[in-house]
């Protein structure tokens, strides 16, 4: 597998979809950790963090040694790569936005009729945006710098 | 028919067990903390499933847990006035307002939102977010914004509710209230019936006057605030003249007669100290008296707590206590009718 030398606008959209995945699911899995109480919560928040901890150039590595046999396709490749390394912060910050939340202005929403849905766009998103967009922001600039490691990596694979 | 059958443990020790009938008027539930006050509001409006129970609203089952009924809470129609108000943040007071009331036509909803602004005067912050406003706007925008929803049950677990915000809510909403509340004078002032809860269990309920004045037990006398809980001895009884004598141990009192009692019983005596009254030492003694020392001199806000030596607390008044202040010696009175025993 060869993997294309590093390109600027390659690299900008491989971080743009990257982020735009973390941050949907990443809000999803922050939220559910934050407010629902399921099997595995825990692990799910250990799993988490513990991706933070991993370093950039090891999990390129063998994100590419796994996907790599899979699919040929080598920009999915990057943004499953890029995915894996972004998503952690916006979990991470997404939770705990969400954990500060006063449960009670859930409550009175539900009590005044609004659906989960609504409850959710109205007044839950408008009062974490700030710390979501600063985490969404990070993670496209890891995303980014990562991929120049991604990119080393790969062109040196037999 | 509105009514609440509710059960629910949470392990490890704690479990709720009540049935609370709810007619029109406003029942405050009144016990100390971790007595199941809030978990019984949550109930209702469904953001805790109880084990088993069931929940009427207007004889609507609202949860059942024999047929696993269990309406969700935007479905219930109960205004919920949360703890520190609970307003969005994010939005203006009117805003605020408009949340509920979007299931309304546009000129009903305007209609609507206006009144509740002039009802609660919020005119002159309608256009104001929540954090610059004072407290008491704030909670009567809370107030407005669970009523603009027009529930059948409007459930309040704010704890700084005063009397005129209770008594304007109540005049401007006809259905039951059930109100969490740490304040007795509140209760006196406008509830209908006061439901005293202890570790989940209802321990008495009835009209605040009647459970003030007649506390069941003596942990309840003790949760009601009364500091004089005396232990005695029926020494004597006396029918005709409604009247007893009780030993205190270090004195005796004369009070009235006790039904479905014996000579000889061991009872708890509550008094309230409002109903004592201090005298002088150097005057000649008075019927019904005691000698005390007195120990400490608490000034509250609208009288003077006298603390005298024997746990005897005697409530008296700023301009009784300017009188009497300079008493070397002082006599507690204790009126027959002001000795309850319980």
């Amino acid at each position: 597998m060869t993997v294309a030398p590093y390109l600027p606008l390659l690299a900008l959209r491989v971080a743009g979809f990257s982020t735009g995945i973390s941050v949907v699911v990443g809000l999803w899995l922050g939220w559910t950790l934050a407010n629902r109480e399921f099997a595995g919560k825990c692990a799910l928040g250990a799993l988490s963090t513990a991706a933070l901890a991993l370093p950039a150039p090891v999990l390129c590595y063998y994100l590419l040694c796994v996907l790599g046999r899979v699919w040929t396709l080598t920009e999915m490749n990057l943004v499953a790569a890029g995915v894996l390394s972004a998503m952690p912060l916006v979990i991470r910050a997404s939770l705990t936005a969400f954990a500060s939340l006063d449960p009670n202005l859930g409550k009175a929403a539900r009590s005044l009729g609004a659906s989960g849905w609504r409850v959710f766009l109205r007044i839950e998103l408008p009062l974490v945006l700030r710390p979501i967009l600063a985490a969404t922001a990070l993670a496209f600039a890891r995303v980014l710098a990562e991929l120049a490691a991604a990119f080393w990596i790969a062109s040196r694979r037999p | 028919m509105t009514h609440a059958r509710i059960v629910k443990r949470i392990p490890p020790r704690f479990s709720l067990d009540v049935e609370i009938p709810l007619a029109a008027g406003v029942t405050a539930l009144y016990g100390p903390a971790g007595a199941g006050k809030t978990l019984i509001l949550d109930a209702i409006a469904g953001f805790v499933r109880p084990d088993s129970g069931r929940i009427l609203l207007d004889d609507i089952i609202l949860f059942d847990g024999q047929s696993r009924v269990n309406a969700p809470p935007r479905r219930r129609n109960c205004g919920y006035v949360a703890q520190h108000d609970a307003l969005f943040p994010n939005m203006t007071l009117r805003q605020n307002l408009v949340f509920p009331a979007r299931r309304f036509p546009r000129l009903d909803r305007h209609r609507r939102v206006g009144e509740m602004i002039e009802r609660f005067q919020l005119a002159d912050s309608a256009a104001l977010r929540p954090n610059e406003v004072s407290p008491a706007q704030r909670l009567r925008c809370a107030v407005a914004r669970a009523l603009i929803a027009v529930p059948k049950l409007l459930l309040i677990d704010e704890r700084a509710f005063d009397i005129p915000l209770l008594q304007q809510v109540r005049a401007a909403f006809a259905s039951p209230i059930l109100l969490v509340t740490g304040d007795l004078d509140l209760c006196c002032a406008a509830a209908d019936e006061v439901i005293v809860l202890e570790a989940g269990r209802i321990a008495q309920r009835g009209a605040p006057r009647a459970v003030l004045d007649r506390p069941a037990s003596v942990e309840i006398a003790r949760l009601l605030g009364i500091p004089n809980l005396y232990q005695a001895t029926i020494a004597a009884l006396d029918p005709a003249r409604d009247s007893s004598r009780l030993d205190f141990g270090q004195f005796a009192l004369t009070g009235p007669y006790i039904p479905g009692h014996f000579r000889g019983d061991r009872v708890w005596v509550a008094v309230h100290p409002e109903d004592l009254r201090v005298h002088s030492g150097d005057l000649e003694s008075q019927p019904n008296s005691v000698s005390a020392q007195l120990v400490s001199v608490s000034h509250r806000a609208r009288f003077v707590r006298l603390e005298f030596s024997g746990g005897i607390s005697a409530d008296v008044s700023r301009e009784e206590f300017a009188r009497q202040k300079d008493n070397k010696q002082w006599q507690v009175e204790f009126p027959p009718g002001a000795l309850r025993v319980l």
